[in-house]
């Protein structure tokens, strides 16, 4: 029951020695995501947020577009067969800055009722990612590597 | 709802994905010199069976119930640093360190026997550990904590 719960809406926080506006700017821009996100150079617009990871592409509406604060998409694993099937739930990316000069980022997928094998799929992942962002902009350089 | 999030707040789990070697995480959560640098300026030293914390003029101590460096420590914790949250029954707190592949490492919080603290349970949920954790990869990736 607690699990379930958890895992259609899953929430995933991180502080990050950064303004809010480098933090947009790492999420929507495909340079950025590339070095952080399993390698998908994604770009949001006000409408649409396009994913490219190999030759698979995947395109997904942009519900809210509020920069540096406020970014809501859906979401559809178009990376994995059996989770593209799957109906597409949401993420929510929230950016408050803090007293001190750093940022709180909030990332919430939620709306996972429908898609019960991606929930478990990105419940693992979504930590790995923002853990990547933070290094990225604190220190310029991915997180993985030799 | 509510039974949700209370259920929740009893058992708190945390992750956080750190560019250091799991020795250099254990230094880090065992060492006071390293810890004031990230951990709200208190000066932590897990020794001798006992986890020892000083902050300004306080100074506490909770049991160590499982010491394996670099790879999982447990123990006690008693939120002294505040009056209404020293009074609740102490709870346990589990770091789990687990290298990965590309030379970076995975730190996992478990706060969990909160039953009874309620309070404790929710100054430390969410915001409370995280920016422990956030700052903590911070200092060991930068040489500077958050706070």
């Amino acid at each position: 029951m607690t699990t379930m719960t958890a895992q259609t809406t899953q929430v995933y926080q991180v502080f990050i020695k950064a303004t809010p506006e480098a933090i947009w700017e790492a999420i929507t821009s495909p340079d950025f995501t590339a070095q952080y996100f399993y390698g998908a150079r994604v770009e949001a617009n006000a409408t649409r947020r396009i994913s490219k990871m190999g030759d698979i592409t995947g395109e997904d509406p942009v519900f809210e577009f509020d920069p540096p604060r406020r970014l809501v998409h859906g979401w559809h694993s178009e990376w994995d067969e059996d989770l593209a099937k799957e109906e597409p739930s949401r993420v929510t990316w929230d950016v408050v800055p803090q007293d001190g000069g750093y940022s709180l980022l909030t990332v919430t997928h939620d709306q996972l009722e429908g898609a019960p094998k991606t929930a478990e799929a990105v419940s693992g992942g979504w930590m790995l990612v923002i853990s990547g962002l933070k290094t990225l902009l604190e220190t310029g350089k991915p997180m993985a590597g030799a | 709802m509510n039974a949700v999030t209370e259920i929740a707040q009893a058992v708190q789990v945390y992750n956080i994905y750190i560019r250091a070697t799991p020795e250099q995480i254990w230094d880090a959560i065992t060492k006071p010199e390293f810890t004031e640098q990230y951990f709200h300026g208190v000066r932590i030293e897990v020794r001798d069976g006992k986890r020892s914390s000083h902050l300004r003029d306080l100074a506490w101590e909770e049991a160590v119930l499982e010491a394996d460096p670099p790879r999982r420590l447990v123990h006690g914790w008693v939120s002294y640093y505040d009056g209404d949250l020293a009074a609740e029954p102490s709870s346990r707190v589990t770091w789990e360190i687990e290298p990965q592949d590309g030379g970076y490492t995975r730190l996992t919080v478990v706060h969990d026997e909160l039953e009874d603290s309620p309070k404790t349970a929710s100054s430390v949920a969410g915001t409370g550990w995280m920016g422990v954790l956030s700052s903590l990869k911070s200092f060991l990736e930068t040489g500077e904590g958050l706070f």
